[in-house]
């Protein structure tokens, strides 16, 4: 496995992780606890643990005297931003138009929405580009090391 | 000039166009006739010309008996891509932010401040794409049919 493939391994779990805690979170704050939904949805606070993704390259350095990159890594990962990209247009524009249809033209949001939508992209971003890396070079360890 | 330039050329010019007439249509209605500034934003609608960017590929018809992408051509339009998104993140960053500071944390905002948000967002990766796309290339014939 090369660096591109456990720096992606790494950001996929850490996502699902925060996914996982986040959901379990909200489900045992409204469920077992009976708190109300807008309350219940604090436990999306899990979605912090998102940032450990910010140590992947401390974690997983460049060895300075290998090549880090050759053609191959350097179309995949081309790939994987612009599938990422893709999907970002696609969720940037619905996350923007649905509150438009829902609460109508003349509708006001509370300006802490941009934010979560800023950072839901974000994180999305970050899911879609780990998966597309990880599908391309094969789930699996086939021997590439960097 | 290659049918991506030509393209490139094409949509660069209206969205200028739509842009500078947005630009004069707001002065005029703001200073010249002296509505608010709120009213004279109106002026945008003409951002709308952008639409005609959707004809570049009826008006540049792929020829039949040629090849119509090589590796280059592939790898110029992948960077258009890329630098397109790239310069459109830093601005959907500010975008989104921007309201945050600006109101604080119990502020409201129109849902229209997200539509704006799309066209803009639109706008920004039509435009850089297309400058990209010829810069690569090259901004004069160069014969690279």
């Amino acid at each position: 496995m090369n660096r591109s493939q456990k720096i992606a391994r790494f950001n996929l779990i850490v996502i699902l992780t925060a996914l996982i805690l986040s959901g379990t979170a909200i489900g045992a704050a409204y469920f077992a606890v009976g708190l109300p939904i807008q309350r219940a949805f604090g436990g999306f606070g899990f979605m912090g643990i998102c940032g450990l993704m910010g140590l992947s390259p401390l974690l997983y350095k460049k060895e300075r005297d290998k090549v880090s990159l050759d053609e191959r890594d350097q179309l995949i990962n081309y790939r994987a931003v612009l599938a990422a990209y893709s999907v970002f247009w696609l969720v940037f524009t619905a996350a923007c138009m649905i509150p438009w249809w829902i609460i109508g033209p003349s509708g006001s949001i509370s300006v802490n929405v941009l934010p979560i939508m800023l950072i839901g992209i974000g994180i999305t971003l970050m899911l879609v580009h780990s998966l597309v890396i990880l599908v391309q070079y094969g789930r699996q360890g086939k021997g590439e090391k960097s | 000039m290659n049918r991506a330039q030509k393209m490139a050329r094409f949509t660069l010019i209206v969205t200028l166009i739509a842009l500078m007439l947005s630009l004069i249509a707001v002065a005029v209605l703001y200073l010249v006739v002296g509505l608010p500034l709120r009213r004279a934003t109106g002026g945008f609608g003409f951002i709308g010309i952008m639409g005609f960017s959707a004809l570049a590929p009826l008006l540049f018809k792929k020829d039949k008996g040629k090849v119509k992408l090589d590796e280059r051509d592939l790898l110029i339009k992948n960077k258009a891509m890329l630098a397109a998104y790239y310069g459109f993140w830093p601005i959907f960053v500010i975008a989104a932010m921007a309201p945050f500071f600006i109101y604080g944390p119990d502020g409201m905002v129109s849902v229209k401040y997200l539509c704006r948000m799309v066209f803009g967002g639109m706008f920004i990766v039509i435009l850089v794409q297309s400058l990209v796309t010829l810069q690569e290339y090259g901004w004069r014939e160069k014969g690279n049919e």
